[in-house]
């Protein structure tokens, strides 16, 4: 084994305790479970020291050993923590997550400066020593064929380096109540063996081709019309909806991973307007698929720098209020059937319904602000371009919070909730599915590329004639039952080149949007089957209209478009 | 016979560079503990040759592991595994019964010398 | 942009990969580079303009590709050279991208020093950020790119969707 084989181990190790030692210096800073975090964070330096010695990254050994020594000053008491600490705490290990980066990616630049900054940043807390590298091969081991232990050995194993006096070393770990107490804070024991998420992602996508090669066999055995071909397929069918749902559970990431690292957010966002606030972490254990969470990180972003920013009063109005001065939000999971139910609750002031309607302009034909659903506040809230606030803060403001949040959310077939209550509060609910990687969609074409729909927004498709095509104020329209439906070309959406073709009928999707219906028109349908979802390369992420890809059994990639963007994207295009 | 060996480690990272030293040694790794907690636990269940032993770890620190397990068994060898700055609590450590100390960053050879040496002499008595 | 990094360090030694868009040479450091492949067709984004070209399939991973004398303002570049062509995949921080390139030539090693700062000939200014500097080596004068620069200063979505 090479050193270098360890990377990914020690990359995703040291990523935990950065976050462990991040979310600890803020319990400590309003005062949580002091004792018992002291001594976690003082571990968790200390580990870290460990690691990267092992994998000979001088500078991360050096800065952890120095911040190591700055917890111990607080585990003995010498120091404590408030605001002030807390920021220096805070900043250094911003710069120590860098300093791994800069390790591990073996970044060429230079981070001698960067370990500089750092030993001045924390030099107001430090005492001085500095890390002296360990003798290695030279120690000399206690001799064993004494009973006697070997005082000398061992210190001069050591080379008894400039640490503290040894009589306060041995006040350590364990016999203080407070480890003991730490059981099931920040570091879990870790019981499960650790598997590449790309790992993880290639079985998955072996799961995909699995049912399409199925599929196949399927319609292959449709031809023979052997019973016993049949059998056997239908139980190997059984079989592998079983492995696919392994897997997914599988792929499944506690949602305390990304969201712990929301309290520090809650934190820096709040004392930059300077208010108080922290953020409680609920059901961090929760499962929800790595997509769905990755997907969910910008609009809680959203939400909580709402929560800060609308939500929470100064703190000079809450005292007045007889509320407690730090505000309270609360980030929660909790699983329903399906699916995972995130929320986003503060104890602030809720939002003010007068000032939305007065600003919607709705008062004015006599909706009154009592009658207001919270379905209603929450489809007003997350029009784009929508704020109760005058001046946009640095924070949130226009409105674009609850509206990029809601953007997502629909994005991968989610939906939220809004409920307020004026003097009390706001929570924000959001209903997401667990996993999105397998879906039933209708794959069709248009100029040369295929194309995906998911398949629950299909009504039907149909071959119509073109005669059939009726327009309204220059939009192509077509009746359909009672309904008229507008029609949408994918050249004006998309811009993608179509070669008009002859032919006397046209080839509809009929697709609901949710926001009415619309009949898509397709060189080609080329029928329904179930396509594994890749995510977008971080890269192209964002592009409107396109939720992910799929790799086609062909190798061919080919988009899944968002059936919302159907309907919105219509109503962007004025009539030529 | 493969020597079997119980690594504490509160680091996974630390407890997989371990196990890779001493399984690339023929020796078998028969269990993991994070805790000082779990090693004792896992001590009397397994019956391992060898503990080797962290210090600083949740729960239960190795110091009080060591205590622990010699007082069931006064037979078991355990190896403590520091950092550099310890030596008090190493000195803590031998005295409860540990029989010899490592110190991180691990130096794979020397880890063998150690490991093997405490096996042979006990083997011999 | 100053050579000033390269001053701190004098003595190293950088190895590139050395392509050619059209009449002009490039290189990227060859750490960056995570595989050349023959170009393949890759398949267009709906909506999207600009430099990027599409996305290829490659081994199962999505990965986009772009068209790098777009990125760089270059007029350069063969139209019709599909004998030639590769795909330079590279790691950027934010994942894999590939660009086009008209040929690959060799890998070469050079000392930092030899670098010098960028003329300062475009009036991008961003793209002048994704240079890091112009050797000098035989009778080719090689323009050195830095990847990460390339994609943060081409890929701004919003700038590049069409609707």
């Amino acid at each position: 084994m090479k050193v270098s084989d360890y990377k990914a181990l020690f990359t995703s190790e040291a990523g935990e305790i950065l976050q462990s030692l991040e979310s600890g210096v803020m319990s400590l800073e309003i005062g949580r479970d002091c004792a018992a975090c002291v001594e976690e964070l003082f571990r968790n330096a200390h580990n870290l020291k460990g690691m990267s010695g092992a994998m000979g990254y001088d500078h991360v050994v050096e800065a952890s050993h120095t911040l190591e020594n700055v917890l111990d000053r607080c585990r003995k008491g010498e120091m404590s923590v408030s605001r002030a600490e807390a920021d220096l705490l805070l900043r250094s290990i911003d710069m120590l997550r860098e300093l791994v980066r800069v390790a591990v990616d073996e970044d060429e630049c230079d981070d001698t400066d960067l370990l500089g900054d750092f030993f001045v940043l924390l030099s107001p807390m430090t005492t001085r020593t500095l890390y002296s590298h360990p003798a290695g091969d030279q120690t000399p081991s206690p001799e064993l064929d004494s009973e006697d232990i070997n005082t000398d050995a061992i210190e001069d194993a050591y080379e008894s380096d400039d640490e503290e006096p040894k009589e306060e070393d041995t006040t350590t770990a364990g016999n203080d109540p407070a480890v003991t107490a730490s059981k099931g804070g920040f570091g879990e024991r870790v019981t499960s063996t650790r598997v590449d998420l790309e790992r993880l992602d290639a079985l998955m996508d072996l799961v995909g081709e699995l049912i399409i090669s199925r599929i196949k066999l399927v319609s292959l055995a449709g031809k023979i019309g052997s019973q016993s071909l049949n059998e056997e397929l239908s139980s190997s069918g059984r079989l592998i909806s079983e492995i696919q749902k392994e897997v997914m559970e599988a792929r499944l990431i506690p949602v305390g991973q990304v969201f712990q690292r929301f309290k520090r957010l809650v934190r820096d966002s709040s004392l930059a307007l300077e208010k108080s606030a922290w953020l409680d972490i609920m059901g961090a254990d929760i499962g929800l698929d790595r997509t769905v969470l990755e997907a969910m990180v910008d609009p809680l972003v959203h939400l909580l720098r709402n929560a800060v920013d609308h939500g929470v009063e100064s703190p000079e109005e809450r005292i007045a209020l007889g509320k407690p001065e730090t505000a309270r939000i609360v980030l929660s999971a909790k699983r329903d059937r399906n699916f995972v139910v995130l929320q986003v609750t503060d104890d602030g002031r809720g939002i003010d319904l007068e000032k939305v309607l007065e600003k919607k302009r709705i008062g004015t034909d006599g909706t009154k602000a009592e009658l207001m659903s919270d379905d209603e506040l929450c489809r007003v809230l997350s029009t784009p371009g929508f704020s109760t606030r005058e001046e946009v803060s640095r924070f949130s403001g226009r409105g674009v919070g609850m509206d990029v949040a809601r953007k997502a959310v629909d994005a991968i077939g989610g939906s939220m909730k809004l409920h307020s209550e004026p003097g009390i509060g706001t929570t924000v609910l959001l209903q997401l599915p667990i996993n999105l990687s397998i879906i039933k969609a209708l794959l069709f074409e248009v100029g040369d590329e295929v194309y995906a729909l998911p398949a629950e927004y299909i009504c039907e498709t149909s071959r119509l004639e073109r005669d059939s095509l009726r327009t309204v104020m220059g939009h192509e329209v077509i009746q359909y039952g009672d309904e008229v439906i507008p029609v949408v070309r994918p050249d004006d959406l998309f811009g993608i080149r179509t070669s008009a073709d002859g032919s006397r009928y046209i080839k509809l999707i009929l697709v609901d949007t949710g926001n009415g219906k619309v009949g898509l028109v397709t060189k080609r349908i080329l029928g329904q089957q179930d396509i594994v979802i890749k995510g977008l390369p971080s890269l192209i992420r964002g592009v409107s209209g396109i939720t992910g890809a799929t790799i086609l059994g062909s190798g061919k990639i080919a988009f899944i478009w968002d059936p919302r963007f159907l309907f919105k994207g219509r109503c962007l295009n004025e009539p030529h | 016979m493969k020597a079997r060996v119980l690594v504490v480690d509160d680091a996974i990272f630390m407890r997989k560079m371990i196990s890779d030293i001493l399984e690339g040694n023929d020796m078998e790794v028969v269990g993991e503990a994070d805790t000082g907690t779990l090693a004792v636990e896992k001590y009397k269940e397994l019956k391992p040759d060898l503990v080797m032993m962290d210090i600083i770890m949740p729960e239960m620190n190795g110091i009080d592991a060591v205590r622990h397990i010699m007082a069931g068994d006064s037979q078991a060898r355990i190896v403590m595994c520091s950092a550099l700055g310890q030596q008090a609590l190493v000195q803590d450590a031998m005295t409860a019964g540990a029989k010899d100390f490592l110190i991180k960053p691990f130096n794979p050879s020397r880890v063998i010398e150690v490991v093997s040496k405490i096996l042979n002499q006990v083997q011999n008595v | 942009m100053s050579n000033e990094r390269y001053d701190r360090n004098s003595t190293t030694m950088t190895q590139l990969v050395t392509f050619r868009l059209g009449r002009e040479h490039y290189g990227i450091p060859v750490r960056k580079v995570k595989e050349i492949i023959r170009s393949m067709e890759a398949c267009p984004i709906p909506g999207m303009a600009g430099p990027v070209e599409g996305v290829i399939n490659l081994r199962g991973e999505i990965i986009p590709v772009l068209r790098i004398h777009l990125v760089l303002g270059s007029r350069e570049t063969e139209e019709d050279n599909s004998r030639k062509q590769r795909v330079i995949i590279l790691e950027s921080g934010e994942g894999r991208f590939g660009i086009v390139v008209d040929e690959v030539r060799d890998v070469i090693k050079i000392e930092d020093e030899e670098i010098r700062a960028s003329p300062g000939v475009s009036l991008d200014h961003r793209c002048e950020e994704a240079i890091l500097g112009i050797a000098q080596v035989g009778d080719r004068m090689i323009i050195c790119l830095d990847p990460k620069k390339l994609v943060s200063e081409s890929l701004d979505i919003e700038n590049l969707t069409k609707v």
